[in-house]
């Protein structure tokens, strides 16, 4: 395959200063090809980079040598074709309707032209999350998972090439995060955006990517890439074979 | 819960609603007021019974002797209302674009918010003179410092994830400030302005009684001092009333409002 890769990611190396004044590094020589529509999940043990990583990618935070690439080009800062879906469940405006959180972003890009315009494509994103009911709702107003539901829709709505999502539904019960998991899959895969989200639930991992990279610790780096393709048809036994590679991948195979 | 409250009357209901009660005090206290100056228990030249006050109230705003001055004092302290949020507007602006004047901001708060104006008020005159300029000064001093605070507290208290959606969508500075900032900053906004109109609304009171006639009309403030000094307590009474009506006022219709229509409707009103 020589397709262009979307997003490239290469020989990323970051540390941070202490308190004390050493350096600590957290991400460690990475480099990833991510394909048009593909989603790729980093998975890895808290604090061993994940969120650095994405921030990185996103433009939010400078590596200390490697880039980024999107599409071929330099990317070092944040852009509205590259979005970043938060953990924060207050990552909406409180002072806007789920409408307006997701028709604002459009006026202020120039993404519409006009309000009408803006407000019919925000109500269709918002009803492809399921939440055409609540959109003059205020976010103080809804549960947490259609908070991050209404924040997909405001992301989606801007039409942006990758996603980016920082374990987005880890504060979430269950089977809040179970509908998000497929209902992310799906609004994503329609639209072709390229995904890369971070994750520290194996099966969130095996449900949603296309691709799971299990990350190493202290510092952060690509232990082992797994293959996820046909993940919609796996029979049980195989989807629990996957989940038992990566567990042992991330040194959990005793457990 | 529920068969508490089908056991309870109608009638049950309405004595045990807050607002009704708090009434229901007053209207006691009053009546107690009013029985106590009319029974002659305390001398009617001490104390006035309640009714004359509040006819003697209507009567000096019917025959223009209070209006004028309660216009005079209340336009006062919106001209100082107004200088003090274009001056703080100023500010918080030169502190968001050059950080390092929000240290000089914040020391100045710090130093100048504890200040009671009145305090201040020697000083004010020897340098504004006894003008309708010193009673600015006055409230400025008692607004500004209040409102700058809860401002700066308010934007550094922005949570980060706003900005960065902000940065992530390239939202110009301008767009920032206006669709983010401004908003995230609004239950500082409400506070300090509370703060400052408690504030300044005594020091006025209180400035205009030691000053005397400024102006050609002189305020609330001189009314209640001529009233003083004519032994007029009927006159002073009807003078405090109307402070406490203004007060209550301005509290519970224009800043509960205005706090239910935004913040509160934003959830974003810390109880
Ligand atoms: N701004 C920062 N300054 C200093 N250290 C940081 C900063 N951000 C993250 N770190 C450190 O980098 C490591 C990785 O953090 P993070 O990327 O948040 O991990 P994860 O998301 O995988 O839990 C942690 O040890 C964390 O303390
Ligand atoms: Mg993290």
């Amino acid at each position: 395959m020589n397709e262009l890769p979307v997003v490239s990611i290469q020989n990323l190396r970051k540390s941070f200063t202490m308190n004390d004044g050493s350096g600590l590094l957290v991400l460690d020589d990475i480099s990833l090809n991510v394909l048009q529509g593909e989603m790729v999940g980093f998975i890895g043990c808290s604090g061993c980079g994940k969120t650095t990583l994405l921030r990185i990618v996103g433009g939010f935070e400078n590596p200390d040598s490697g880039y980024v690439l999107v599409d071929g080009k330099a990317h070092s800062q944040p852009e509205k074709s590259v979005l970043m879906l938060f953990q924060d469940l207050n990552q909406l405006l409180p002072w806007k309707t789920v409408l307006s959180n997701v028709t604002a972003p459009l006026l202020a890009t120039g993404a519409a032209a006009t309000k009408k315009e803006a407000e019919s494509r925000a109500l269709k994103r918002i009803a492809e999350v399921g939440l055409e009911k609540f959109a003059a709702a205020y976010p103080h107003q809804i549960s947490g998972g259609m908070k991050q539901r209404a924040a997909l829709a405001r992301a989606l709505a801007l039409q942006p090439r990758v996603l980016l999502m920082d374990e987005p539904f880890a504060s979430l019960d269950n089977i809040t995060r179970k509908s998000l998991q497929i209902l992310t899959r799906s609004v994503c895969e329609k639209y072709g955006v390229t995904v890369l989200f971070v994750t520290h639930s194996i099966d969130e991992a095996v449900i949603m990517a296309d691709r799971i990279v299990v990350l190493n610790m202290n510092p952060g780096s690509i232990r082992e890439v797994f293959d996820n393709s046909g993940r919609e048809n796996l029979t049980s036994a195989q989807r629990g074979q996957r989940t038992g590679d990566v567990m042992a991948s991330l040194g959990m195979g005793e457990m | 819960m529920m068969g508490i409250q089908r056991k309870m009357s109608g009638i049950q209901k309405i004595f045990l609603n807050k607002t009704v009660q708090s009434w229901l005090w007053l209207a006691l206290i009053l009546l107690v007021w009013e029985a106590v100056s009319r029974a002659g228990i305390v001398n009617r030249h001490i104390l006035p019974p309640f009714s004359l006050v509040l006819e003697r109230l209507c009567n000096e705003l019917l025959t223009g002797k209070l209006g004028p001055q309660i216009c005079n004092s209340l336009l006062v302290i919106l001209q100082g209302f107004a200088l003090s949020a274009a001056l703080a507007a100023v500010l918080f602006l030169l502190c968001i674009r050059l950080p390092f004047l929000t240290n000089l901001v914040t020391m100045l708060c710090a130093v100048c918010n504890p200040l009671p104006g009145i305090a201040l008020l020697p000083l004010i005159i020897m340098w504004f003179g006894v003008s309708t300029g010193a009673m600015l000064a006055l409230i400025v001093h008692g607004v500004l410092w209040a409102l700058m605070t809860q401002m700066l507290e308010g934007y550094h208290g922005i949570p980060a994830v706003y900005r960065e959606w902000g940065r992530n969508i390239n939202l110009t500075p301008m767009r920032m400030l206006t669709g983010i900032v401004i908003f995230a900053v609004m239950p500082g906004i409400i506070a300090g302005l509370r703060i400052g109109w408690g504030r300044a609304w005594r020091a006025l009171i209180s400035a205009e009684m030691l000053f005397g006639m400024i102006g050609q009309l002189g305020g609330l403030g001189y009314y209640i001092y001529t009233s003083r000094a004519y032994a007029n307590l009927t006159n002073v009474m009807a003078g405090v009333l109307s402070i406490i009506v203004i007060g209550i006022t301005v509290e519970s219709l224009l800043f509960a409002q205005w706090e239910k229509r935004t913040i509160r409707k934003w959830g974003m009103a810390h109880e």
